[in-house]
């Protein structure tokens, strides 16, 4: 965990540097303009305002359909916020220049240009630094949003803390972004201190000595720092710089980072191919469409999520044809090929406690058509709303509940417990299944449309790499709904990492060389 | 040779100067003066194009300062300010040497020429090459200012009322420094100031400007003792040339039309020019003995005066300031 800590610090810094850089690049010159033309200041400065206001996650939203996923998005959204500081320092440090000095540089023969940057920047350089470090400090807590679109940084712990309600974690993304947000404050602090010209302290304040003195003392201490900043970063830009021959991703929840965490251990394991892994990418989506740029190469998805969400058909039971369908459309329209369907079905399903299995002898879901009036459903709001969730459900098996409730996710069960509901819906895989000790209702008219895991490749990696097949295949071959429910409870329940279950899983189970070294927690 | 032909400037609808004709001499110390709003800093400011004229030219050695590049022009003259404008995140030298540097001139020409400046004004350049304006007192941020104005050697220097933040004392010693600055390097020297006293202390000529106008631009002595108008007159203060007895002529003792004057020896009776200065006459008086001397003007007698009258009027007049 500390590697991935420090891994994920230097992206962060590098995030930060690239955003904050940015937003120089752009924000000095517009402050120095509208301090020119005071005309056009209003305006500018309101403009800024307006989007400093907007909220973050939403610029984000609005930027990936344009600029995608990963570093760029990230950047440039995060960069609009360093904007607002730097501007208006930059304004307010020009225009509070005292007059005379100005009209004496025109007036002894110095060029606008010259002017500028002798004797205006210089002297405006304190202030505009204040923005700078103020700029730089909000965008280090701003930039654990970049993990939610795949540019990495410690957002990345923040999120799956929260996911997996592993405070632990959380805090392991959250600690170091808010120690380094109180570095860089300090760093750039002393660059303030540094650039401000010796002529403008000594005004305010006297000894020069001393000045002099601390002043060094300062330079030096700059100079270290740069030093240390500078051999970590090329310690790490070393390490990445071995380029990744694949690129494995994963959608944002435990069972799809356990899953594709052991395609990746598999390719790894068995290949000497180097696997770059970019886990909690984000929703379906997001991830098709980085497979579509070449941000990624590989992921283990759905075939139901492919075939109705991706492909837009309208949703069917039958597993082999859309395994077909989808195999040839994703070839045919995104030259992306499908390996094997893995041999377990993540659909949805109705469970019920154990007792109540039991009072209602129900085994089927058709054995809840006459029992339904007695009792309660607590589901998700997507399953009530959907053709292949409830309304189809109902329509298929004749039932009728008593009552029905809309729960958020992992409440549901908790729901349960207290007998607020009687049935709930889940995902057949749900580590709490098992947790709770639930039994799940036999699809037995095969309403709800298979969601096989199904591993997607770009067609150009896959005819490089062939030698992955077999592997994964073979991978796809041993899962089951029982292991991977097993698999999902260590990691939900047991707060054991995802990757630690997906290495011991496939060592043990023999889709790796025993060699292949083991993770901690 | 600066030369003003009929210049107008108007803000707007405003008018500031109407048709305004002044030369300036080359080597000449002129004093720009007026009261407040009057238009002389405005008149400073057109010789170096921080401001343009409305209509007019303005001509520096016969050629036209508005065809000239305006950088160029400025960096040909120097210009002192009252504030000084010395940029205080520059060191001493810094400041001195900037247009220099801005030229390209070698580094070590800069230094040679930044110590001749700061000896020049009388600052030592060991102590103060390296010290910032914050360190400096007023009336050496100033000496600093003129030492900078005259780094690049040019042939006119603008002073825009360089010396009216400075206590009395150090305004007095400045004065009388420039003075001697201007003898020795014989520079134009364009200078701008409310205060009459000190415009009589250094000019070569002063030029009185009132609404945009020049009331007279003349000798110190001239505007002391033939003022044009009557605004010159209120301007100086009729008791001021008392403050100069250098300049005091006969005219300002005389009792006028006491003739015919009946003395004993009225062949012996001395006749002096109304514009003849007492300090010429002080030893004559002394030396011929006689009470009643005769005051002339275009070779006819207009009145007379004794010597007891110039004692009383020296007692009556003196200290009496402005008035």
């Amino acid at each position: 965990m500390r590697e991935q800590i420090f891994s994920l610090l230097i992206d962060h810094i590098q995030l930060t540097v690239l955003a904050v850089g940015l937003a120089v690049i752009i924000g000095l010159p517009v402050g120095i303009l509208i301090s020119r033309y005071i005309k056009i200041s209003k305006p500018v400065l309101a403009v800024a305002n307006v989007i400093q206001a907007i909220p973050s996650m939403a610029l984000l939203g609005f930027a990936i359909p344009i600029l995608g996923i990963g570093v760029v998005p990230s950047v440039i959204a995060v960069a609009l916020y360093a904007l607002l500081p730097i501007i208006k320092n930059t304004y307010t440090g020009m225009s509070t220049i005292n007059r005379d000095t100005l009209e004496a540089a025109k007036g002894i023969g110095m060029t606008t240009q010259e002017i500028l940057f002798r004797v205006q920047l210089p002297m405006a350089l304190p202030v505009i630094m204040a923005g700078i470090r103020i700029s730089a400090v909000n965008t280090v807590g701003l930039m654990t949003m970049a993990a939610y679109v795949g540019a990495g940084g410690l957002g990345y712990l923040v999120y799956a803390g929260i996911r997996t309600v592993n405070t632990v974690q959380t805090l392991a993304g959250a600690i170091p972004a808010c120690l380094l947000a109180l570095f860089i404050d300090y760093f750039f602090g002393l660059i303030e201190k540094l650039v401000t010209p010796v002529g403008l302290v000594l005004k305010d304040s006297g000894e020069p000595t001393k000045i002099f003195r601390e002043r060094k003392r300062r330079v030096i201490t700059f100079a270290v720092i740069c030093a240390i900043i500078l051999s970590l970063f090329g310690a790490e830009l070393f390490s990445k710089s071995q380029k990744a021959d694949i690129v494995v991703a994963s959608k944002d929840y435990t069972e799809q980072i356990i899953l594709n965490n052991m395609v990746a251990d598999v390719i790894e394991g068995n290949t000497d191919l180097k696997v770059k892994r970019k886990m909690a990418l984000g929703g379906s989506e997001i991830c098709f469409k980085a497979l579509q740029t070449g941000d990624i190469d590989m992921i283990a998805e759905y075939s139901g999520t492919l075939y109705s969400l991706i492909l837009k058909h309208d949703p069917i039971s039958d597993k082999q044809i859309v395994y077909d369908t989808m195999k040839k459309e994703l070839k045919e329209q995104y030259n992306i090929a499908c390996l094997n369907q893995m041999n377990y079905n993540n659909t949805f399903t109705l469970a019920v406690k154990p007792e109540t299995a039991e009072k209602y002898n129900l085994k089927t879901l058709s054995d809840l058509k006459d029992a339904s009036g007695n009792l309660t459903l607590g589901a998700e709001i997507e399953f009530f709303d959907r053709q292949d969730g409830l309304v189809g459900l109902k329509q298929t098996y004749g039932l009728s509940f008593a009552n029905e409730l809309t729960v958020v996710s992992s409440n549901r069960y908790t729901a349960l417990e207290n007998g607020d509901c009687d049935v709930i819906d889940a995902y057949s895989t749900d580590g709490l299944l098992k947790k709770f000790n639930l039994v799940c209702l036999e699809d037995d008219k095969n309403f709800f449309v298979p969601y096989f895991a199904t591993p997607i490749i770009r067609q150009e990696v896959l005819d490089k790499y062939p030698q992955i097949v077999p592997y994964v295949n073979a991978l796809g071959a041993s899962l089951s709904e029982d292991t991977m429910m097993e698999l999902n409870y260590e990691v939900d329940e047991q707060q054991l990492s995802p990757e630690k279950v997906a290495r011991d899983y496939v060592i043990d189970n023999g889709l790796v060389p025993s060699t292949m070294p083991r993770i901690n927690n | 040779m600066i030369e003003f032909e009929n210049v107008n400037k108007s803000y707007g609808s405003q008018k500031v100067i109407e048709d305004l004709s002044l030369s300036i001499k080359d080597g000449e110390l002129a004093v720009l003066i007026g009261s407040s709003g009057c238009g002389k800093t405005t008149i400073l400011k057109m010789i170096n194009r921080l401001e343009s004229p409305t209509s007019g030219t303005i001509l520096i050695n016969d050629k036209d300062t508005g065809a000239l590049d305006a950088t160029e022009l400025r960096r040909q003259m120097g210009y002192v300010i009252q504030q000084t404008g010395l940029f205080i995140h520059m060191t001493v030298e810094e400041n001195i040497g900037i247009i220099l540097k801005l030229k390209g001139t070698p580094k070590d020409e800069i230094k040679k020429k930044t110590t001749d400046m700061l000896e020049m004004v009388g600052l030592d350049p060991k102590i103060y090459r390296k010290r910032y304006p914050a360190q400096l007192s007023g009336g050496q941020t100033q000496r600093i200012g003129v030492a900078r104005a005259f780094a690049t050697d040019p042939k006119i220097i603008l002073m825009d009322e360089p010396f009216s933040a400075l206590d009395p004392i150090t305004r007095a010693q400045l004065r009388k420094e420039l003075k001697t600055l201007h003898a020795k390097t014989g520079k134009t020297i364009v200078f701008v100031t409310h205060d009459i006293d000190e415009a009589i202390q250094i000019a070569d000529r002063i030029c009185i400007i009132n609404g945009g106008k020049i009331e007279q631009f003349d000798t110190p002595e001239n505007i002391l003792a033939r003022p044009a108008s009557e605004y010159v007159s209120k301007f100086i203060g009729e008791n001021r040339i008392w403050e100069y007895p250098e300049y005091l002529t006969v005219k300002h003792i005389m009792i006028p039309d006491s003739f015919p004057i009946i003395v004993p020896d009225m062949d012996k009776l001395l006749v002096f020019d109304e514009n003849t200065k007492l300090v010429d006459i002080v030893s004559k008086i002394d030396e011929s003995g006689r009470n009643i001397f005769a005051v002339s003007k275009n070779g006819e007698v207009i009145g007379s005066f004794t010597r007891m009258a110039l004692i009383k009027a020296f007692i009556e007049h003196m200290g009496k300031g402005e008035e």
